[in-house]
């Protein structure tokens, strides 16, 4: 019977890699902290194959088109999230959302922020600190949003994409997108 | 979710389009929900996951069966659905938070083959209508 001094490093070692194996597509690892037991680290981890990939179609990405197409679709698609947006004018249909002027300013500039945190894929909390207090303390949006946006985001780039947004692109995306929402409500309280 | 006249005309005008390719479109779905959403892996630890895989062919085909069912049944999910409804409850019981994630990779492979036809309006349709059918597959679950 050993000793109680604290974790057992080797154990926890071993342990720990064991089950790094395991969840190598997941976004959690597990952190071997001597001062206290195994805690989950939550920072996404992009590999270079990933952060390649992202930074490439970015490139190519239509930053004022996609931004007003994402923000449009997700005010038709989740009606509800027009909440956020009573000052935004026609909001009546499908079409008129699609065509609103302020849909598509505020489209880009959710998009280009966006574009920041691709820039920043090694610390997107803190890189989105900010806005996070923001969303939470004057915007006061569900993070629930955070990841409807996102998935709608994925569906527009899969359309202009094509044959190029194979399954294991849109898994680098979806990383990226849970990743920025789980950043955004990060500062929540 | 209630689905309109405009909705049921969008979703089955948007079935028709996907004609043969329903089988091959179901495949690709599976793959999609397989790396984008790993967790979702842990409901078939007897299959193969591979790319190409014979059995995410035929289970592909099957789900794809199974919505070309549900779309053409779209005043009676619940009648048309009840057997898989069952079964999901009873047997496969796979969480519900799986059938958005498999809802979504649908739509991006939908948006994917057919970027002109999947207009803002429709993808609304399909997705009340993929919600439907989620709430009708999960529905004897307690």
């Amino acid at each position: 019977m050993k000793e109680n001094k604290g974790p057992d490093h080797q154990q926890w070692g071993i342990k720990g890699q064991a089950l790094k194996q395991q969840h190598k597509a997941a976004s959690d690892t597990f952190v071997i902290d001597h001062q206290q037991a195994p805690r989950r680290d939550t920072m996404v981890h992009f590999t270079p194959e990933e952060k390649c990939i992202i930074s490439k179609q970015w490139g190519q990405v239509n930053i004022d088109e996609t931004g007003g197409e994402a923000l449009g679709r997700l005010l038709v698609v989740y009606p509800w999230t027009q909440r956020f947006f009573d000052n935004f004018g026609n909001l009546s249909s499908s079409s008129a959302i699609m065509g609103n002027p302020k849909v598509k300013a505020h489209g880009k500039k959710v998009l280009t922020s966006f574009g920041d945190a691709i820039k920043n894929m090694d610390n997107l909390k803190g890189a989105f600190a900010k806005l996070s207090e923001l969303h939470c303390d004057k915007l006061h949006v569900d993070p629930e949003n955070f990841k409807l946006l996102g998935n709608v985001l994925v569906i527009v780039l899969a359309k202009y994409f094509g044959k190029e947004f194979t399954p294991q692109v849109q898994s680098a995306w979806q990383k990226l997108v849970a990743g920025v929402a789980t950043a955004l409500a990060h500062k929540y309280h | 979710m209630v689905l309109s006249p405009a909705d049921k005309t969008s979703i089955k005008t948007a079935w028709e389009k996907i004609g043969s390719h329903g089988g091959e479109y179901g495949a690709e779905a599976l793959e999609r929900v397989f790396l984008g959403f790993p967790t979702t892996k842990t409901y078939f630890p007897h299959f193969d996951l591979t790319h190409g895989s014979e059995q995410i062919e035929t289970h592909g085909k099957k789900v794809s069966e199974a919505l070309t069912k549900a779309v053409g049944h779209l005043d009676d999910q619940p009648g048309a659905l009840s057997a898989l409804s069952g079964l999901h409850a009873h047997k496969l019981r796979v969480d519900p938070v799986n059938f958005k994630l498999l809802s979504h990779c649908l739509l991006v492979t939908l948006a994917n083959h057919h970027p002109s036809e999947f207009t803002p309006a429709g993808h609304v349709s399909l997705d009340k209508s993929l919600a439907n059918v989620s709430t009708v597959l999960t529905s004897k679950y307690r």
